[in-house]
């Protein structure tokens, strides 16, 4: 059965189409969900199920013409800003000033420090520190870095599921990226010596 | 930065990992990459660490406990429970 033949079942209630037509989606929505609400694994799972249950509940709205993914993420996107706004646990917005190539100008290393991804011994401390700098992130930062770096989603469509402009989406990004950077230059600058 | 050439290229950092700089900037980050090794490090640490972020992509798996609970509450949900 094709993608829009399962959409026209599930707008008539069938949950087995449904099940099928998400197959797709949940892996997918399972990692957006992990990766903003970094370490706290029941919210991700309930971001997970809330996620499809809302979709299911509000498929007929869905229109055909559109991107079943881009609102599907849409709906995930929303449903982790809301957590954390309703529960305050956002970190604030000058965890970024501490960035330092805004204005006192970073300092200068002639050092590539950053430890080999394809070193086995230490692939796993590295996943642990990229996940820990993540979640020290403000969510909409890590919304961004998440659909663009993680998942691989364009800049476009990135824009389109958080209704942000190209480059408002471009500098959370580079802010993001630029914070993650100064996290692991401390965390293995002296480990590379 | 060191320079404000490098500060001002150094924002350009991350269009020109993702391949979305115009062709005149980009030819200007690529001459300047040649002979400052600062930048060449920046870039390079930018680079990495945005590689780490994609590595992540396959570190994630989906509870099977929660994908199960999701097919019941979507049953319960469609008998109107």
């Amino acid at each position: 059965m094709t993608e829009s033949e399962l959409i026209e079942k599930s707008k008539a209630g069938d949950v087995e189409a449904f099940s099928q037509l998400i197959r797709n989606y949940e892996n997918k929505i399972f990692s957006l969900a992990h990766h903003v609400c970094a370490g706290m694994p029941s919210d991700a799972e309930d971001v997970y199920q809330e996620t499809f249950l809302s979709a299911f509940k509000n498929i007929k709205g869905f229109k055909n013409r559109s991107n079943l993914g881009t609102w599907l993420y849409r709906i995930a996107a929303n449903l982790c800003w809301v957590r954390f706004r309703k529960k305050k646990r956002d970190p604030v917005m000058s965890i970024l000033d501490r960035n330092r190539t805004d204005e006192n100008g970073i300092q200068w290393e002639f050092k590539d420090w950053f430890p080999n991804p394809e070193e086995i011994s230490r692939k796993k401390e590295l996943q642990e520190a990229v996940a820990k700098a993540l979640s020290e992130l403000p969510s909409d930062y890590r919304l961004v870095l998440t659909l663009r770096d993680i998942e691989g989603l364009s800049a476009e469509e990135t824009a389109k599921i958080l209704k942000l402009s190209i480059p408002a989406v471009k500098s959370r990004l580079h802010r993001g990226r630029i914070y993650l950077r100064e996290r692991f230059e401390e965390e293995f600058k002296e480990k590379a010596k | 930065m060191k320079e404000p050439h490098c500060k001002s290229l150094s924002r350009k950092m991350s269009d020109y990992i993702d391949g979305s700089l115009d062709p005149k900037t980009l030819a200007k980050i690529k001459s300047h990459l040649k002979d400052c090794r600062p930048c060449v490090a920046f870039f390079k640490t930018l680079k990495k660490t945005v590689g780490a972020l994609g590595a992540l992509k396959s570190a994630t798996t989906l509870p099977r406990k929660a994908q199960g609970g999701l097919r019941e509450k979507l049953k319960s949900l469609s008998r109107g429970d």
